[in-house]
Parts: structure tokens; sequence; C-alpha cells
């Protein structure tokens, strides 16, 4: 049995402010202090990896592999970025991750995930948890098995050697955005559909004009997460596409990085991957720059707050 | 509202639905059916395939050989390698995930709070779980690395001695367990959305009321974004069993099959040592365990996830 | 409240299904309707036809890098001999394509037109490959009495031939080390050790430590390239260096737990041991400094054990390493002190029943046999093929080490060619671990040979081999 929070709380008092002890001040004080403190030292150990990404990136070899390692690299080589960029044919590749893998599939996966988590909670009908269930279980056989049927079915279908298998069954659901979003529509109350209801609307209407605005912050977190899984997802690209022009950006580093390991002591091998990688993660940052202020300064999910 | 089945034991019995009722089926179905038909022909096929495989030997050149169950049979009795990857697995799974939620829930309420340059530290925060799988195995290689890595430089400089991280089999599971930490972007964002759904009214009553900060924690933030916590538990879970990538790019299932984790076991036996029927084996073995977790995690969610919606 | 419509108005329908429908037309028309459209190789097209109507564009993957596969082909595309031999044919190569991609394709039944740096024998003991003895029948540059027996023999099973040499199929095994951190350690480079225990003399004195206990610098890593490998194209080296045969192809055994086995795996695993196996893990893991050259390359290690495109390899990525390059005799057992071990071995073209283009693509390994072709691929990535008369016009002084392989023609007293096992991709994994369960005494020298030959004596019957 769920436990009711009840949301219809006691109007809104205003709080008393007394003037607060010394005690309590040093108190706020401190709290802030190590507030500030944790998250500090917290960055700073999140930003080291790609300190290191991105001082490595402009390095030259014998930087790179010195004892003890260096921290600032004087003098240092920007061009790097560039030799690496046009070693290999990264901007088709950037292109292909963005319009034929990226987009096409985020559009997807958002729009028939969110259907389909609509489907799975907001409507009551029979059997409808055990199929929830079944959906779930779907995310828990390994891809590495499904691999070679899959294929199969794809080569039948003609799809091999173009990115069809890689965007097509984004339109059909990703159980892991279902589920996300499923846990998401059932915070908001009954009340609410109720009410359209007896209002008289249909329930792709509830959805389309009710539903899936309130819970716009997941839905912005399910966009951004599926672009994200699909910039930096090699493996499937590796299997389905044959030609080198097709492949996205994610598979470009990994056949760079293949055949840097090849060749054995390439100059410049680390700076250059490292360069590579210090430019495709930066779209995503930039996207996230701007999700972020969608789904985080406050946007209330639920209709009814205090 | 009387269910379709009733739950007469040993006995069911339908009963002809009212209009409503088939309504509600045909709505609900219509919204799923996407999911009906993706599931139909990309999954459902594919995973029986691959049972079937399971009861072959396939060397994916020649054509599947029966052998009925000796797959699961010989995994269970003889494989000498199979009771390392189990631990390997169980061992990540135990840890691995756990700590994660719970870092990133920390971590998501630390950045849930009035602190200036919040958008930088979530983007901070965040960072890490965007930069492909590729990327990071190099990186942290480097990093850990005991000639040329930052940590055991900082190490020796302190007259420790250096620590060899992955290279070294005890060590290379809890080095991959930090790295996994370093990455839980996505499970902070989650919380983040999840706790800013819990209604400012709430910490405001409940500040009235004398609630301590732990006190308000505990008693509104946490119950509140226990939807956010199953999934994120559970997903984790599930993935947590099937973990490939980075153990497969930096360590390679080494040191010493210290990193052999089932999906690393199951690649290679695919496709080194021609052993897909064995694969499939394994695959159906990790799924049924993963499907038996789940299972309990969703029975428990009832005792400790509150949802505002009882549809 | 805000009152709501009480359908959906039209608009909304036909935006929403639009929506959907848009997207879903997105992903299935654009990369169709992009100027790269799918290659005809890729349609269930008719057969291969002559006709000058049809555009033929060959598939050929291979799990060689972009150094061969990008810019050597891109020599070899642009040749005047591709345009002679091979008209208006297009080639795609396919680098670091991987085993998983050409296993899916395979057992698909799209496999590319051909292959190359694949688990060779793997697919020939299994049926998957065309036999091209017809076309070697008729054809004017590839022939048997071309090529030096070893690399011949390679490329058949029982008695078929499977694989054209190409690309690459010249001598296995030579110490090779760096003159300069020789001489730097004391020692005398121009009186390399013969065998593992002088050997192990050398290591120790190259191999550096700085004052922490960190390792700076390898002497010699034994399962390093060559020493370490076990594959089609390569061989076994241990069974070479102590003078056994692991497996026999005609009775089917394998032959691994022996002493010499056990000796091999206690000697090699001694290098190991001395430098500690966690601080060999550890130099591994840096990019640039791996196997197979890298970490020879970087000047982090002095003594490794490679084929004879180490030279050319090194001197073409690190001139400054490769003048001091020296090579010699690969090490043996002091008891075998006499011997001069050398290997052939070697790379082919494979092409697949169900492949596409198959004459074409016999006539593209036919052009790799070309001496405009060899010459190109000796220029961009110092390989060299087994075909014995394009041997004789090469300049042996080339690369600095080079020529001792050469020599090598004449002075071996022991030749060896891989086994052809049809279990070698199991093989070898199986191997890679039990040494390192070995040098990490976690499995005694004895136990690991034994387990072996136990496993892999039973993975041959269990795959239908026996």
């Amino acid at each position: 049995m769920t436990t009711q929070v009840s949301r219809s709380v006691s109007p809104k008092r205003s709080v008393q402010k007394s003037t607060p002890s010394f005690r309590q001040r040093f108190g706020d004080w401190a709290i802030t202090f190590l507030k500030y403190g944790a998250l500090i030292v917290l960055a700073l150990s999140f930003l080291l990896p790609l300190y290191w990404m991105v001082t490595s990136a402009v390095k030259n070899d014998p930087q790179t592999y010195s004892i003890p390692p260096v921290w600032i690299p004087i003098p240092f080589f920007p061009e790097n970025f560039v030799n690496a960029w046009t070693s290999y044919n990264f901007n088709l590749f950037a292109f292909n991750s963005i319009f034929r893998y990226a987009l096409p599939v985020t559009v997807g996966a958002t729009l028939s995930s969110a259907l389909a988590a609509y489907g799975f909670s907001r409507v009551r009908w029979p059997g409808r948890d055990v199929v929830f269930y079944l959906c779930i279980a779907t995310m828990m056989i390994p891809p590495q098995v499904t691999l070679v049927p899959l294929f199969i079915i794809f080569k039948d279908l003609g799809w091999v050697n173009s990115y069809k298998p890689l965007v097509i069954p984004a339109y059909f659901g990703a159980p892991y955005f279902i589920f996300l979003l499923r846990q998401f529509f059932r915070t908001i109350p009954d009340e609410l559909s109720e009410a359209a209801r007896i209002d008289g609307a249909n329930e792709l209407v509830i959805f389309w004009q009710i539903m899936l605005p309130l819970i716009r912050s997941a839905l912005v977190v399910v966009a951004l997460f599926t672009f994200i899984n699909v910039w930096n997802e090699y493996l499937q690209p590796l299997i389905y596409l044959n030609r080198l022009e097709l492949y996205p950006l994610a598979l470009g580093i990994e056949n760079m990085r293949r055949t840097i390991f090849q060749v054995g002591g390439t100059r410049l091998a680390y700076p250059y991957l490292m360069s590579v990688s210090t430019i495709i993660v930066v779209p995503i940052l930039i996207l996230f720059f701007f999700a972020q202020r969608t789904f985080i300064e406050g946007i209330s999910v639920t209709g009814i707050k205090g | 509202m009387e269910s379709l089945i009733q739950n007469n034991p040993g006995r069911f019995r339908f009963r002809r639905l009212t209009r409503a009722e088939t309504r509600q089926l045909l709505t609900g179905l219509a919204f799923i059916s996407p999911w009906i038909i993706g599931f139909v022909v990309f999954t459902f096929y594919p995973v029986i395939s691959a049972f079937r495989y399971s009861l072959t030997r396939y060397d994916l050149i020649r054509p599947p050989v029966w052998v009925g169950f000796k797959n699961y049979i010989d995994l269970i009795t003889i494989d000498p390698n199979f009771p390392k990857v189990v631990y390997n697995t169980f061992y990540w799974v135990l840890f691995s995930v756990p700590i994660g939620v719970i870092a990133a829930f920390l971590m998501a309420s630390l950045l849930n709070t009035e602190i200036k340059g919040r958008s930088f530290f979530r983007a901070v925060f965040f960072f890490p779980s965007i930069i492909p799988a590729v990327v990071v195995a190099m990186v942290w290689q480097f990093l850990l690395n005991a000639q040329f890595g930052v940590f055991n430089a900082a190490l020796q400089g302190m007259g420790l001695p250096t620590i060899p991280f992955i290279a070294n089999p005890d060590l290379a599971k809890p080095s991959l367990i930090l790295i996994n930490t370093w990455a839980q972007g996505s499970a902070i964002i989650i919380f983040l959305a999840a706790l800013q759904d819990v209604p400012r009214s709430l910490y405001e009553a409940a500040i009235v009321d004398g609630a301590s900060a732990w006190n308000r924690f505990w008693n509104v933030t946490v119950p509140l974004t226990t939807p956010a916590i199953m999934f994120v538990l559970t997903t984790g879970f599930i993935f947590g069993f099937q973990v490939f990538t980075i153990p497969w790019l930096m360590t390679q299932g080494g040191p010493n099959n210290a990193t052999e984790f089932i999906a690393v076991f199951l690649y290679r036996n695919a496709f080194v040592n021609l052993r897909m029927g064995k694969a499939s084996a394994l695959a159906w073995m990790l799924f049924v365990v993963v499907v038996i977790f789940a299972v309990s995690l969703f029975k428990s969610s009832r005792y400790w996830v509150h949802y505002s919606s009882d549809e | 409240m805000k009152s709501l419509s009480r359908s959906m108005s039209r608009r909304d329908f036909l935006r929403t299904t639009g929506l959907l429908t848009g997207g879903a037309l997105l992903a299935a028309c654009a990369p169709a309707a992009a100027p790269s459209a799918a290659p005809a190789a890729s349609e269930g097209a008719a057969a291969s036809a002559p006709a000058a109507a049809e555009q033929i564009t060959l598939q050929y993957w291979v799990n060689w890098g972009g150094g061969y596969g990008i810019a050597t082909w891109d020599a070899l595309k642009a040749s005047s001999k591709w345009s002679e031999m091979m008209g208006d044919i297009q080639i795609e190569v396919l680098p670091s394509a991987g085993d998983e991609k050409i296993l899916t394709s395979v057992a698909a039944g799209t496999p590319p037109d051909g292959a190359s740096n694949v688990q060779y024998l793997d697919f020939m003991a299994r049926g998957a490959l065309v036999s091209i003895d017809d076309w070697i029948a008729s054809s004017d540059i590839i022939s048997e009495d071309k090529y030096l027996a070893g690399s011949w023999k390679d490329g058949g099973f029982e008695g078929k031939m499977y694989g054209i040499p190409a690309n690459e199929g010249f001598l296995r095994y030579a110490l090779n080390y760096n003159g300069k951190h020789v001489a730097d350690a004391g020692l005398d480079p121009d009186s390399p050790p013969k065998t593992w225990d002088e050997l192990m003399d050398w290591h120790l004195a190259l191999t550096e430590f700085d004052a922490a206990g960190n390792l700076i610098k390898i002497g010699l890593d034994p399962y390093d390239a060559m020493g370490g490998n076990l594959a089609i194209q390569d061989g076994f080296y241990p069974a070479v260096s102590w003078g056994f045969e692991w497996f026999n192809a005609d009775a089917g055994t394998f032959d691994l737990d022996n002493e010499m086995m056990v000796a091999a795996f206690e000697t090699m695993g001694a290098y190991y041991k001395q430098i500690g196996p966690d601080n060999m893990a550890g130099m591994r893991q840096v990019e640039g400094q791996g196997s197979w050259g890298g970490s020879y390359n970087s000047e982090v290690q002095s003594v490794m054990i490679d084929g004879y495109w180490r030279p050319g390899g090194t001197a073409i990525n690190k001139p400054e390493v490769s003048e001091h390059h020296r090579t010699s005799w690969a090490p043996v057992p002091s008891h075998r002190k006499d011997v001069n071990p050398q290997g052939t071995g070697g790379h082919y073209v494979i092409i697949y029943n169900e492949s596409k283009y198959k004459e074409e693509m016999f006539r593209v390994g036919e052009f790799l046999n070309t001496n405009e072709a060899m010459d190109i691929i000796f220029e961009n990535s110092g390989w060299l093929p087994g075909q014995i008369d394009y041997l004789a016009t090469v300049d042996s002084n080339r690369y600095p080490g080079l020529k001792f392989y050469f020599d090598s023609l004449d002075t071996a007293t022991e030749w060896s060619s891989p086994a052809r096992c049809p279990i070698t991709s199991f093989a070898r994994s199986q191997f890679n671990e039990l040494r390192e369960n070995q040098y990490r005494d976690t499995m005694t020298a004895a136990e690991a040979a034994a387990e072996f030959q136990s496993r892999c004596t039973a993975e041959y019957a269990a795959a239908g081999f026996a």
C-alpha cells in the first residue's frame, strides 16, 4: 500500500524570523564552508581527467611520456587539434553522428518512449503491469548475444550498411526511457487525469496537452541521454556499417585508436587521440548547457504545488 | 475495480469487460503499440534465437549443432573460468551499484542547495558521463599508470609507494568501481530532476514543525524521491550485471581474469573462441539472475517507494 | 481551469502523426538519399556480371589499421597497375574491421568479397572459403613455385588452396635489439646472446627501475610480438624454440603436456617474474607503449622477438631508433645452442563462399602480387611478400636489421611453419590466460602445460574435428 504524502498542506505561514544566535550563525557558516569545501574538492577530482585530456591534446611526445607527469605543457601545440582532426575524415564523421544518427534517434526514442510510458502508467488496463515487466525484461539480455540474430533480421530487410538498423528501432520505444518516464508519470496525481477525462478530453489529448508538458524536465533528460548514448556508441555502428564514409564519430575514434595501436609508436599517438576526444565532447557540453536551464531551473512537474 | 481475471486459486474465470474497461484496454494498447511492434520484430525473435543458440554448438561459420543443455551443464560443472567470472560479476554489482547510487544521490543533493555557480558545478559533475567509453579507457589508463600517472606521481611525491591500480589483479576491480562512480553523471541528473520536484512547501512546513536539516533530508527528501531512487537502483543493477565496455577496452578482462565479467567472458567466447552457443547460454543464465534481482527489487518497492498516483 | 477541447483538433492530430512519421521517414530516407548510397555489394542483386554496364565495387575488409587500409591502399588504387588490371572496378577497403564484424557478416551470409589478417585457418577448416585451385591453374601471376614453401603451404588446408599469398609473407623470427641501449648497458652489441640463459643476462642489464622501484625500461618481454603470439599466420614460438610439434594436423593431436612446454613457460615466465607482472602490465597500459613495436619504438623496451617487418616498421616510424636497430637469432634453450631457428608464415587474401565478386577478388589478389603493388607496400609499411623473385630484388640493406632475415634464408638450420590447427583462435586465448597464471604464480608451469593440453584436446573434439 502506498502511503500518500499529503500535498494539500496548510496555507503558507510566514516563518517567524528571530535574530539568529551566534551559535546558529556559526553553525550556518560551518555548513556553508563544508558544503563549498566538498563541492570544490569533488569538482577538482571530477575535472582532473578532463584537464588531463585537454592538456594531453596539446602536448608532444616527450611531454606525454615524461616522468614526473607534465601538468602544464609549455610549450604547447594547439596545431594538434587541426592535424588530428584532419588525419581522418572527422568532419564527415561528425555530420554522420549528428544528422544521420543522433538527431533521428533522439526524436524517435523520446516520443515513442513517452507514448509507451503513458500507456504503462496512466491508463488502467488488465495485464498492464505484467507487460511492463516484460518490457523491462528486454533490458536484461546482454546485447552481445542478440547481435547475430538481429543482424540476420536486418540483413533480410536489406538494411545492412546503412543507418536504418541503428535508427529505426529507436522509434519503437527504448525500455530504459519507458521505465524512466513511467516513474515520472506516476508522480502526477490521478486527480489531474480524472478531471481532464470528466471534462471530456480523450486520452491522446491528455497525453499531449497536459501530461507531456508536466514532465518536460524528464523529457529533456531523456532527449539528452539518448543523444549522449548515441554520440558515444561504437559497437553497433561497427557491426552494421561497411564503409568508412558512413562512420560516426565514436567509431572514427575507435578506428583511429586501433590503427595507432597496430602500428606501434606512431608519432603523437596519444596527443592526437586526446585532441579528437576533446573536440567530440564539446558539442555535448553545449547541448548540456542549453538543456540544463530547461530541466533544472525550478520547473514544476506536478500541477499542484503548495 | 474488479480485475479481469478472478483470483480464485487454481481457477481463472474471465468475465466480459465493461464498455469503459474495453476502451481503457484499447487505449492502453494503442499507446504501447509502437513498443509492441518493436518488441515482436526486434526483440522477441533475437532473444528466442539466443536461447536456441544456447542449446547448440555454434561457431558462427558452420550451422549450429544441437547439444541440448550441455553448454549450461558444462559451464556449471567443468568450465575452469566460470566460478571466477561469476564472482567478479557479483562483486561488481554488489559494490559498484550501491556506491554509485549513494554517491550520485549525495552529489545531487549537494547540487540542489543554494550555491553560487550552481550551473558550473552541475556541468562539472555531469561531464564525465558524456565522454565516450573509448576515451575514458585511454584517459584513465594514463592517469592510473604507475610511471606516468598523476595519482602515483603524487604518491611518490609524498614518499609513498606507487599503486598499480589496474595492473594488479586485486586492485583492478576497485579501480574500475572508482571510475564508475566518477561517471555517475546521468544518475545525478535524474536525481536532480526528482529533487526539484519535491515541493518547497513541504520543506517549509517541516521547518515550521522544527525539523532539523537531517530530518528534512531523511523524512521529506528521500521518501519523495524514492521513485527516482528505485529507477536508478534497478537500472543500475540491470546494467551492472552486463558491464562490458570499460573492462573490455581498459583491461581486456585482466589482469589475470580479475575483470573478466560475464559479458566480457561471453564476448570472448562468442567472437574469439568461436563458442557462440556457450556465450548464449551465459547470456541466458545472466538473464535469469537479473530477472530475479529485478523482481525482488520491484516486490520490495512496495515497502519503500512512494508514488503519488495510484494508477 | 483551462478548458480542454472535447476531441483533438484535426490540426493537432495531423501534427502528432506528422511528427512521428516525419521522424521515421527522416531515418529511413536520409541515408539512402545521401550521395554515398549503399554499394552494390550489399544489395541482393544478381550474380556478378562482367558486362561493362554494372559498376562493381569490391568489399575488402582487413584487421590492419588505417596505415595499411587507407594510406597504402590510396597509393595502390592510384597506381597504373590497378587500372591496367582491374579496369574500372572499384574497391572499398575497410581497416580495423574487427573479428566480431567479420564473423557476424559470415554468420548472416553476407561476408565481404575478400578479407585479410583474420583467423584464416578457422575459416578454412570450417568450409567457409572458396577454394582457388582452378583460378591458380589459369593464373600467370600466382603459382606455387614462385613462393617460399612455407608461405605457399599455409594458404591451403587438406590439399586445397584457399588463400592467395599477398601483402606480407616473409620470415618470422629474429631477436631485435636496440644497439645503443645494449652498448650503454656495458654489453657488446656485436655479440648477441643465443640462448635464453645468455639473454637473461642481457635482460638483467638492460631492465631499468627508478629509485622508487618503478619500471622505466624493459629489457626483453619474451611474450611480446612473435615471442608470445599463437596465430595461423605467425606460428607459436615456444614450440619453435624448444623444437617440438605442438599440434599434429594429420593425427589431430596436441602435444603440449611435455617437459619442453613446461620449460618454455618457466623460462619465458621468468622474465615477467623478474620485472614484476604488475609492472609489465602497467607499462603496456599506456598508449604508445603497447606490444608489437610500440614500446620498442618508444625506447622503453630494448629487446624483442619479432619478424622481418620490425626493421621496416621502426625505420618508417622512428628513424632515430632504427639507426641502432640490430638483429640476430631468436633465442633457443641451452641444449639446442647450435640450432638457428627460422620460420615462415604470412598473410593471404581469402574469399568466402558467399562473397559476391569472387573472381574479381582473386584478381585483386593477383594485383597485390605484381611488382608494382609489392613495391608500394614495401615503401609504405615495410612489408615483404613470400615471393622468391621479388625478394631477390629487394635491397636488404634498406632498413637496418633487415639483412639478417635475408641471410637467414641460407644460414637457418631449422625451419618451421605455423601448425595447421583449426582451433587456433581458441588455443591462443587459452595460451594468453595460462601463461599469465604461470607468471603470476597462480599455477605452476606443469599445471599450465597440462591444462593447456586438456583444454585444447577437449575443444578440438567438441568442435567436431576429432
